[in-house]
């Protein structure tokens, strides 16, 4: 496949705007949505996966018949004469220094899977074109976010570029326009389907990749670019090209529908660092652990996801991994807190042997909510700062010491309500319909003791700081002769000489006394 | 970024009024519900500052004693700016009863008990809640507490408008504290009603309420 070098100083040749009343060429619109397709194509990413920093001649080469051919040269090779198609004997005689690499496939799509991720933060729907060596962003609904099409565009390529690729864009009304038109080097912003035809016709048939033997049947009839494909009769040219190839100018026309499906981000993100030095300086981790906390950030941030657990692998040279996890109270992003955390675990941490290596992994955990920010863009979310004093406490005196509480449908006092450990974010915890299953309330006391406390008598009469008078009573539980745990207690309200209004129930096997809560 | 939070923690300041935030106006202190104690104090219980609570022994009544406030915080529907109706208790002497909160009309779900096995964590805690300004109610039981904790504590909740309780024993009753308001709750014989010392508070002379806690 011949590759052409993208020529970025184009000025944009954005098509006029077409007349009012043009019947949509053909293309579905479902729901009446418009679609808008930008493609990225790489042309030099074979090149840019393996090569070595420099301004040395380099070149990829590929398996040919006849031996390797050249791929793609650099710009210094190819100003010394060496072209892609070359035999690798003749361009190593024409220029013995050159820095002849493999192809490697897999870091390619590597790079291009690494890209996609990052391409995230301009649409949801991003494509990688099979095998190939572009992405396409549909863009229809973030045209308005990023300030139009034009400044789009520039945003994605700016982007691109920082990170060290070439690259050729162009935006159209479908997938492959977009992708032929990046690949012929124009970039070109196509608004509308029916502009389609008149753009695509200076395309040469080269470009698309069909068959050598199809681009030379056509090339062989005087068929130079894809407008002179058009006007030929179209069951003559589904019989040359082969019903394939007709099917792609169709879709890159509109006429027919193409499925791309979009990428699937990974779940599970992990981030790893080599430190320059062994070390078990809690200071220098927790700068390298910063580094990771903002590379996990650039993936997590652009898909408005969080994290929920971190785990932090410590690797060490002879002995095991230290395994750290660092759990959060709702899904975050936000390094500064997350870096907070850590540095508490680390000042309780002890480590065995130096560290060589800090390897991160957190799961991608639910959207992560959109705090409401008043005039002057200042968060007053109560519950991320509830969240974080519950992590703080939590920290200091163990995971279970902070709890919350809840009613729950039992008969036995001791069973009718439970501590609540997890997802304790008060947003998820709908407020409970008043009387919950539970029994009537009004003659429960507001605490009650972990145990029942059993209690001293004098004949007949408990006894808690003196005699108890009973007040109100009995009212008889008997449950839980189901589950082996039963109880058969006659409960009765009584009154200390102190003041203290007690709720006390007698065994009815043993007749003993228990003290089991108090009014307050 | 650093000027932007120091700008965020003096809008969330109490004592700073922003036009146009309704939660900024409301009164800095919470009616007790019960008509002689809301005449002792001259208003209510005092918001953003420290109460202390004198009791004789856990579960004279105590508890009921704030029922009517709580009621009316935890029901009040959080809007940006006021706390979202939290209940944080430090250190309780017992288990907070689900069941009986339930039917005293609160909201379990509401409530978060905080364990800790010494007098210095349990300040602690009540120190970061304050400072964190996301409960509507702090409460701590710690009778150990010296001079310098307490005043800490009040400092903490100067800036926020977080009803801040501390239960104490009785006996300490003599000793100063910094505690802007001090309530001495004893009951005179076994089933008579609660007698409300106020041992101080701001802006008043001491005084004496009756509440009919059963």
């Amino acid at each position: 496949m011949p590759r052409r070098s993208p020529n970025l100083s184009l000025p944009f040749t954005a098509a006029a705007p077409p007349p009012a009343a043009v019947p949509a060429a053909g293309l579905p619109a479902p729901g009446g949505t418009r679609r808008l397709w930008l493609c990225l194509q790489l042309p030099q990413l074979p090149l840019e996966v393996v090569a070595s920093p420099g301004h040395a001649p380099q070149a990829v080469i590929a398996g040919g018949r006849q031996g390797p051919v050249i791929l793609l040269a650099s710009a210094t090779a190819a100003a010394r004469g060496i072209h892609s198609g070359m035999p690798l004997n003749a361009a190593l005689a024409l220029l013995p220094d050159l820095g002849a690499r493999q192809r490697r496939p897999d870091l390619e799509q590597a790079a291009l899977a690494s890209l996609s991720a990052w391409m995230v933060r301009f649409t949801p729907l991003v494509n990688l074109d099979p095998g190939g060596d572009a992405l396409l962003l549909e863009v229809a609904a973030s045209l308005a976010l990023f300030g139009g099409p034009g400044a789009l565009l520039e945003a994605a390529v700016s982007g691109i570029g920082g990170r060290g690729h070439d690259v050729a864009a162009a935006i159209a009304p479908t997938a492959r326009a977009a992708l032929w038109l990046a690949r012929s080097g124009r970039r070109q912003l196509v608004m509308e389907a029916a502009q389609l035809p008149a753009v695509l016709a200076g395309i040469p048939v080269e470009l698309p990749g069909w068959p050598a033997a199809v681009v030379g049947g056509l090339l062989r009839m005087g068929v130079r670019n894809l407008g002179d494909c058009m006007r030929l009769p179209r069951d003559g040219l589904a019989r040359r090209l082969g019903r394939e190839c007709l099917q792609e100018i169709d879709e890159a026309l509109g006429r027919r529908p193409e499925l791309r499906p979009a990428c699937r981000h990974e779940e599970r993100l992990r981030e790893e660092l080599e430190l320059p030095v062994e070390t078990r300086d809690g200071r220098l981790l927790l700068e390298a652990l910063q580094l990771l906390l903002l590379r996990l950030h650039a993936r997590l941030q652009p898909r408005q996801v969080g994290a929920q657990v971190l785990w932090l692998r410590l690797r060490h040279h002879a002995a095991g991994d230290s395994l750290l996890r660092i759990g959060l109270l709702r899904p975050s992003s936000d390094v500064a807190g997350m870096r907070e955390l850590a540095a508490i675990h680390f000042s309780a941490l002890r480590l065995a042997a130096p560290v060589v290596a800090l390897v991160l992994e957190a799961d991608v955990a639910g959207l992560q909510p959109v705090t409401p920010a008043d005039l002057l863009g200042l968060r007053l979310d109560q519950g991320e700062r509830l969240a974080g004093l519950i992590e703080r406490l939590r920290l200091r005196l163990g995971m279970h010491a902070v709890h919350g509480l809840r009613t729950s449908p039992e008969q036995r006092p001791e069973r009718a309500w439970q501590p609540v450990v997890d997802a304790m974010e008060p947003d998820t915890m709908k407020p409970e319909p008043a009387a919950a299953g539970a029994v009537a309330c009004s003659l429960r006391p507001l605490w009650i003791l972990a145990e029942p406390a059993a209690l001293a008598r004098r004949g007949e009469v408990p006894l808690f700081h003196g005699a108890l008078v009973l007040e109100d009573g009995p009212e008889r539980i008997e449950a839980g002769w189901w589950d082996g745990d039963d109880v058969r207690r006659d409960y009765y309200v009584a009154r200390s000489r102190r003041g203290m209004r007690l709720w006390i129930f007698r065994e009815r096997r043993s007749g003993r006394w228990y003290l089991h809560g108090l009014f307050g | 970024m650093a000027s932007r939070e120091a700008i965020g923690w003096l809008l969330q300041d109490s004592r700073i009024w922003q036009a146009g935030r309704a939660s900024a106006a409301m009164a800095a202190e919470l009616p007790t519900g019960w008509p002689g104690l809301d005449q002792a104090l001259g208003g209510g219980w005092p918001l953003g500052q420290l109460t202390e609570l004198l009791v004789e022994a856990h579960g004279t009544g105590e508890f009921t004693l704030l029922l009517p406030a709580l009621r009316r915080l935890v029901a009040r529907t959080p809007d940006a700016g006021t706390a979202a109706g939290q209940v944080m208790l430090v250190a309780p002497p017992y288990i907070p009863y689900a069941p009986a909160l339930a039917g005293a009309g609160l909201d379990p779900v509401r409530f978060l008990v905080v364990r800790s096995k010494q007098e210095v964590d349990t300040l602690w805690a009540m120190e970061q809640a304050l400072r964190s300004r996301s409960c509507a109610v702090v409460a701590g039981w710690a009778d150990t507490a010296g001079k310098t904790s307490l005043r800490r504590l009040q400092l903490a909740a100067e800036p926020g408008n977080t009803w801040v309780l501390l239960f104490r024993a009785a006996r300490l009753r003599r000793t100063p504290s910094p505690a802007p308001l001090r309530i001495h709750f004893m009951r005179e014989c076994a089933t008579g009603p609660a007698r409300l010392h106020v041992l101080k508070r701001r802006g008043g002379p001491p005084a004496v309420a009756v509440a009919d806690i059963g």
